[in-house]
């Protein structure tokens, strides 16, 4: 039986020898180099019966388990050799095979990385800007606009889902402040990479285990932009048909350099072409101007900005110096030196309708061409330490504005000369520090100091041959100082203990000429308050209740006047965070508003040629409670945001606004007695980016309704008003070579008094159409369509057209702009306050061509 | 030969001491370990491929590592190494700095080690570090002997990024794979150790689904292909520094404290094979850099590529 056994093996084992079939050989090239790496592989009817490679002297060995069918082909491949084959010849066990192959230049078919557009993590949304650009796009500035959920306004303000940000960062660092434009519009788009916006932002990093509804943005540049310096430099040449000034020119450079450790912007520019350089100085966070007592009592002579439409025609320039300096991952000093020059001046014809008692109205009908020249120059410095558990914020600011102001009338068929003049100045410094220690106590003490001073304001009027004006002079000195402590008990809870110090000493005279009304208030507010407070977080974190009881001793000590009172604000804060896409937010607050000094200015003010304004010398006090809810959503993967928002308030005042109409003399002033008024507002706004196709749609829609009161020749009138608003605009790209943008707009209000009611609506389309013949040629036709309510019953419809051609180059675009096409030349529009009605007739500026170049250095 | 001066920034110890109330009171000072590259062939191509694993935080928490690495390939060899690394040797960025602080940490979370493969020699060269060491083993190209036996290679075809693939399988190490090769790239090459089949694997996952490398590009470029020397490598054999790798990583300690087993710390300074050591980290977090590894405070379960 063994042997049987043994026998059949050794059949079996040589069964298996005579199936086994070796072939092997030798690859060249045709220089006969031996070519190691060549895949040799033994393919029948696409079937693979074995593979190898062959050796460093070109030799392989491949073995098949069984004997190859007919028409098995032997294959040669390597990825710098044209491939070969070769039919494998059979009929024995060990098959002699060598090849020959033809080398080749390697192209491989290249795959490239598609980045995500956009990726989120905790609170930070990264975009990555180049898929949303359009092919059109230019600055940084274009680019935004295209994001989901991102606006930019025409003033270059920036907000995501509705909220406007509160920090604009390059790299990480805040070089601009609310300068931001000055990025936006001078960055190329394309030395950027990513846009990041952070939620849940915290200018102190040791704040950030307190929920927050700040929104920042950070721009990532491309590595380009970090290599070495750059800029960009704009010259332009044009024509306006019928302006102030016919020639329109502008020129401007901008040069920036970003490193790791040293950020810095220095920009020029000048020119009369709309607010070329006066844009860029825009501060979107304020604080670029100076209001002092003096100033903020008579204001200039100017009337308000038409929506749509060049109106203005504008002389300005400006330099501006940006540096920051980082030392380490938290400490950074910065020094932003500005100076701007504005001319500005326009057309206005004004309907204004007042109701004189009963249903009696007076209307005064003007006309001026306001003028204001604005000089104002600007150094802030500031030293900021930004850790986890340490804040240092040292900021020094001197600024100055120097103003001429115009503003000649037409009115009822008689001129009158109306000039202002003024200048001020400011200095101030603030200081914040705070530490947090293991246990997480906080600690925090802040001071600002800021001396503001108007040392003359001078208003002039001459009336058919009557001289009269007036005077003004202020000084305020204001002092803060505050300390707060903010313990943790356990993991859930906080104690807050804030204390504050207010004090300023006040100085302001007024002199009406030639009656000799005289004012002249001199002394101090003096508050000091504390403000405990909670917060509590849910184990999760995904609730925080905050709540506060603001105690506060108003004091005014001014002339004889001695006013102490004792106020006290609660507020309650709620916030729950569903998920990183999803939050909720509500807070209620009871606030009590204290008059100031200027209630004491009993003498009239002469405030143009024909309104006289003095105060009820009574110290007004105001209560108001005001809530609010607002829900935001967002799916960032479905480019998605979704802003859900509810308000409501309601105040009380000691005292209430009174207009006494004598001809067309107005006089207003402040009467003692108690109003009320509420208010309520809906609010919803959404957008959807679809990135495949570029294109970007965006929807807002907005309901108030409330109540107030007003007096009309000591008759009182109670005022229902109610409105909504909707808002829709597209930016779609139908074909590759075209993009259109669509916005409308329409408005409806509603006030009622008495037995009167007056609506007004208003409807506002624009759009755009840009063909692209070539990809760097951009030409395109945009239009403003408004209807506006000029009375009842009376509509004003207006068209808008502009032109551009821009070619695109690496380094270079130019644009040829071609402005108000069918040379428009007014824009009216009325609105109402409840009880009176103001009609506006704007000039506009003329047909204007523009040929303007932008250098990329 | 190139010789190049590759600096850390690391925060030194010493300004950590320093700075007992934070990290931010010290400023980066330099530690300069110097590394000598040889430049040893130039690549005909390059692929990038994103690595996944599927793992467990410190508190049990299911997480997803994720990491790019690049594979430089010639006609004579290919390295494989962490993408940022390739782009500071090809492009001089530097990736040490704190803005790519969580790439670092998601590189220390995955364990991969670098591959050079050198075809003419079939040798194949893996450098890993245990913190503090750093280990080296030399042996012969696995694929290019017996293992890995690929099976079932024709099963199955599936386009992957416009290339035409098929499906291949075999057993490495204690681990089933499923490889996702290319015949239009007739190379043996692909993935970490992967490798041996009639064409460029452009997809690999492990078969219990922790592990996967995927392509995420491919690009014919010119780079210099470097072999890193140092005086701290150490000469491991292959089995040797499997079993290491796995008991370390693998305890159970090691999640919650990936230095668990260095129970000296400071005796590190005076350790001849310690040269570099440190501190890395950004705004929110700060870990450790020992001879140029990063270990983070807490790190992720570790899930071996070979058992």
């Amino acid at each position: 039986m063994h042997r049987f056994l043994f026998l059949f093996m050794l059949w079996n084992a040589a069964q298996v020898a005579l199936a086994q079939v070796k072939v092997s050989g030798r690859v060249m090239d045709i220089q006969n180099t031996p070519i190691c790496n060549v895949i040799v592989k033994a393919v029948n009817e696409n079937k693979t019966l074995g593979f190898t490679t062959t050796n460093l002297q070109g030799l392989y060995q491949l073995e098949l388990k069984e004997t190859p069918p007919n028409k098995t082909m032997l294959m040669f491949s390597h990825v710098s050799y044209e491939k070969d084959s070769v039919e494998l010849k059979t009929g024995g066990q060990n098959i002699k095979q060598d090849m020959v192959l033809i080398s080749r230049s390697i192209s491989l078919r290249e795959v490239t990385i598609k980045a995500k557009p956009l990726w989120q993590k905790g609170d930070t949304l990264s975009l990555r800007l180049a898929p949303f650009l359009g092919k059109g796009d230019v600055t940084l500035e274009d680019g935004l606009k295209r994001l989901p959920g991102v606006d930019v306004a025409k003033n270059g303000a920036i907000s995501y889902m509705g909220k406007p940000i509160s920090q604009f960062n390059i790299e990480g660092l805040d070089l601009l402040g609310g300068k931001y434009n000055l990025a936006t519009r001078n960055i190329p788009a394309d030395y950027v990479d990513n846009v990041e916006i952070v939620r849940n932002h915290h200018s102190r990093k040791i704040d950030k285990d307190i929920p927050s509804n700040e929104v920042s943005m950070n721009i990532k540049l491309a590595q380009k932009a970090k290599l070495k310096p750059f800029g960009q430099e704009e010259a332009g040449l044009g024509w306006m048909q019928d302006g102030k000034d016919e020639l329109q020119a502008l020129l401007g450079a901008t040069g920036m350099m970003f490193t790791d450790k040293f950020q810095t912007i220095c920009s020029l520019k000048g020119g009369n072409y709309k607010d070329f350089a006066h844009a860029d100085m825009y501060d979107h966070f304020g604080g670029s101007g100076i209001s002092t007592s003096a100033s903020g009592l008579f204001r200039g002579f100017s009337g308000g900005v038409p929506p749509q439409g060049e109106y203005a025609y504008q002389r300005n320039g400006m330099v501006s110096l940006n540096a920051i300096q980082k030392f380490d991952s938290v400490t950074t000093a910065k020094i932003n030196a500005d100076y701007s020059y504005h001319q500005v001046t326009f057309d206005i014809g004004q309907t204004k309708t007042f109701l004189s008692g009963g249903n009696d109205y007076v209307t005064i009908t003007e006309s001026s061409s306001p003028l204001t020249k604005i000089h104002l120059p600007k150094l802030s410095m500031n030293l900021l330490r930004n850790a986890d558990d340490r804040y240092f914020n040292e900021r020094f600011v001197l600024k100055g504005l120097f103003e001429q102001n115009e503003g000649d009338v037409l009115s009822n068929r008689e001129l009158v000369e109306q000039r202002r003049r003024t200048s001020s100045f400011e200095i101030a410094n603030e200081l914040f520090w705070a530490v947090k220690n293991s246990k997480g106590v906080k600690r925090n003490i802040n001071t600002a100091v800021s001396f503001k001073r108007t040392p003359t304001l001078r208003l002039s009027f001459l009336n058919d041959g009557n001289h009269y004006g007036q005077t003004a002079q202020s000084s305020t000195l204001w002092m803060n100082a505050g300390t707060s402590f903010n313990i943790p008990v356990g993991k859930m809870f906080k104690i807050n203990l804030p204390v504050n110090i207010y004090a300023a000493y006040d100085d302001l005279e007024t002199n009406r000429i030639p009656q000799g009304d005289f004012n002249h208030i001199r002394g101090w507010s003096f508050t000091p308050s504390m403000s405990p407070g909670f917060e509590i977080h849910s184990k999760n974190r995904k609730l925080f209740f905050n709540a506060n009881a603001s105690l506060a001793l108003k004091g005014l000590y001014y002339n004889k006047l001695d006013f102490t009172k004792l106020v006290f604000n609660p507020y309650v804060g709620i916030n729950y965070t569903f998920n990183a896409n999803s939050k909720m937010s509500f807070s209620s607050r009871y606030n009590t508003n204290i008059g100031d000094m200027m209630t004491l200015l009993t003498s009239p003010m002469q405030t143009d040629y024909r309104t006289a304004y003095s105060s009820s010398g009574i110290i007004g006090e105001s209560d108001s409670w005001s809530s609010s809810i607002d829900w935001k959503w967002q799916l960032p993967m479905q480019y998605f945001t979704l802003s859900l928002a509810v308000n409501h308030s309601q105040g009380k005042r000691n005292t209430l606004y009174s207009q006494q109409i004598d001809g067309i003399d107005i006089n207003s002033h402040a009467l003692l007695r108690d109003t009320r008024s509420n208010s309520t507002g809906f609010s919803v706004s959404s957008t959807k980016n679809f990135p495949s196709i570029y294109s970007k749609l965006g929807f807002a829609a907005n309901y108030g309704f409330g109540n107030s009161e007003q007096a009309v020749n000591d008759n009182v009138i109670k005022i229902h008003s109610y409105n909504y608003n909707l808002k829709g605009n597209a930016s779609v790209t139908p074909l590759t070579w075209m993009e259109l943008r669509y916005n409308i707009d329409y408005g409806w209000s509603k006030s009622k008094y008495s037995d009167t009611s007056n609506i007004t609506t208003s409807l506002s389309h624009s759009g755009a159409v840009h063909v692209f013949p070539i990809s760097t040629l951009d030409i395109s036709l945009d239009y403003d369509y408004v209807r506006r309510q000029i009375s009842s019953d009376k509509y004003k419809n207006m068209s808008l057209f502009n032109a551009a051609v821009q070619y695109k180059l690496k380094q270079l675009v130019l644009r040829l702009e071609l402005t108000n096409l069918f040379n428009q030349r007014s824009y009216s529009y009325t609105l109402f306050d409840g009880i009176n009605s103001y009609t506006f007739d704007y000039g506009l500026c003329g047909r204007t061509v523009m040929m303007k170049a932008t250098f990329k250095l | 030969m190139k010789n190049l001066l590759i600096t850390i920034s690391v925060l030194t110890l010493t300004m950590n001491i320093n700075a007992q109330d934070g990290y931010d009171e010290a400023i980066a000072t330099f530690l300069a370990a110097q590394l000598h590259q040889d430049s040893i062939d130039v690549s005909d191509f390059v692929v990038v491929y994103k690595y996944t694993c599927k793992t467990f935080d410190a508190d049990n928490k299911p997480v997803t590592d994720s990491i790019r690495l690049a594979l430089q390939v010639s006609n004579n060899g290919s390295r494989f190494y962490p993408y940022y690394k390739y782009l500071e040797d090809t492009q001089g960025v530097d990736y040490f700095t704190p803005e790519n602080y969580q790439l670092v940490k998601s590189e220390a979370f995955c364990h991969i080690p670098e591959v050079w493969m050198d075809y003419k020699e079939r040798k194949q060269t893996v450098r890993d570090i245990i913190a503090p060491n750093n280990y080296e083993t030399c042996e012969n190209i696995p694929w290019l002997s017996t293992t890995p036996a690929w099976t079932e290679w024709d099963r199955d075809t599936v386009t992957i990024k416009g290339y035409l693939c098929k499906t291949a399988r075999c057993e490495f190490h204690g681990q089933g794979w499923t490889a996702r090769y290319t015949e239009e790239i007739p190379i043996f090459a692909g993935p970490w150790k992967l490798g041996g089949l009639p064409g460029l694997i452009l997809d690999a996952e492990s078969r219990d689904g922790i592990h996967r490398f995927s392509l995420e590009s491919l690009s014919n470029v010119k780079t210099t292909i470097y072999y890193e020397h140092n005086a701290i490598t150490q000469k491991i054999s292959d089995e040797k520094l499997i079993k290491q790798r796995n008991k370390i990583f693998g305890n159970k300690q090691y999640p919650k404290n990936p230095l668990y087993y260095i129970t000296d710390r400071q005796s590190l300074n005076s350790t001849a094979n310690v040269i570099n050591l440190g501190y890395f980290g950004d705004d929110n977090e700060i870990g450790d850099i020992i001879n140029g590894a990063y270990i983070s405070d807490k790190a992720h379960v570790y899930q071996p590529l070979e058992k």
